[in-house]
């Protein structure tokens, strides 16, 4: 383990080795033993962990009034539960409330469909696109240009 | 009932059991507070999001599934509405507001403390959302790296990666005040 590595894990692990998974820490404990800057790095580590903890800490006290209101707040009646009870009752709202758990399988779910509906489009039959366009070529070939700018024959009106 | 685990009051609660609610929301309600706080920089927005999470976890009990802890489950609803408000408006960490002038002897060590508590939680605060939130999991509310991933819903290396990079990035913007002796202020 080069000191590098070891101030990386420092970071990801914290800076208390017990926490640290076994094969880690012994590798770590080795480099301790064989280098001061390793030791103080370590020491480095603990001091600046020291100084977040002691700012992230929130007195117990600061936070009695705001969950007493909050607690207050939902002491009324509760509104009704969302789940399954419904469904013989109200299909389409359990059809709507269908909850795949974990949400990653909902997403994979919607990707899934969202690809087959691009390659049915890409690699499905083309069924008559080939015969519409050539009917409207066609159509196109036959109309006289000239009558369709024409002004009506009764009103005068141009298109 | 005061012993059950959260578990098993989910499982009570799915049956609509109001009094067990309310006994995890007592449990809750403080943990949520903190968090809220600390990802919103706002008092009022943060009781107002923890009561809206409890009430979430009423109305969607019967579905809820015993795949994670509920305590890493609640975290993640609050962590997730925190975030959409935090997006939504300008964010100001707590101590921004500062405290009243303090009469006591000690007033001078106090005021250079907060000012110390200022510069952290401002540097903190303008850490990226994920990396932000891996420092509060973590350091505040003291969650494992695996119960962060799970907050998150992302891996434990993906977390161990963001909390690489906050440090690194928290150590350069205090400067003096992350080295040696920086915090004996």
């Amino acid at each position: 383990m080069t000191l590098a590595e070891f101030q990386d894990l420092l970071a990801a692990h914290g800076a208390h080795l017990s926490t640290w998974p076994e094969e880690l820490r012994d590798r770590a404990e080795h480099l301790l033993a064989s280098e001061q800057a390793a030791r103080l790095c370590l020491a480095e580590a603990q001091r600046f962990e020291r100084l977040l903890a002691r700012h992230m800490s929130v007195p117990v006290k600061a936070l009695d009034a705001p969950s007493g209101r909050v607690l207050r707040a939902l002491a009324g009646p509760l509104p009704r539960q969302r789940g399954w009870r419904r469904f013989p009752l109200s299909w389409p709202t359990a059809l709507l409330d269908f909850d795949l758990a974990p949400a990653r399988l909902r997403i994979a779910a919607l990707a899934g469909i969202a690809a087959l509906g691009v390659a049915l489009g890409l690699l499905g039959p083309d069924v008559g696109t080939g015969d519409s366009r050539l009917g409207v070529a066609l159509a196109a070939a036959d109309v006289d240009l000239a009558t369709v700018f024409d002004p009506e024959p009764l009103t005068g009106v141009r298109p | 009932m005061d012993e059950a685990s959260d578990e098993d009051l989910m499982g009570r609660i799915a049956k609509g059991d109001e009094s067990a609610f309310r006994l995890l929301a007592r449990r809750y309600a403080a943990r949520g507070l903190a968090l809220a706080r600390r990802i919103t920089g706002n008092d009022a927005d943060a009781e107002e999001l923890v009561q809206e999470a409890l009430l979430r976890v009423w109305i969607n009990a019967p579905r809820w599934r015993p795949l994670a802890a509920f305590r890493t489950w609640f975290y993640r609803v609050v962590f997730n509405l925190s975030l959409s408000r935090r997006r939504r408006g300008p964010f100001l960490p707590l101590e921004a507001a500062g405290d009243p002038p303090d009469p006591s002897p000690d007033a001078g060590a106090a005021l250079e403390r907060r000012e110390t508590d200022h510069r952290i939680a401002a540097a903190i605060a303008e850490l990226p959302d994920r990396q932000h939130a891996a420092i509060v999991l973590t350091y505040q509310e003291g969650l494992s790296n695996a119960e962060v991933a799970a907050v998150l819903e992302t891996t434990v290396a993906s977390v161990e990666a963001l909390l690489v990079r906050a440090k690194r990035t928290l150590r350069d913007r205090l400067g003096a005040l992350a080295e040696p002796h920086g915090d004996d202020v």
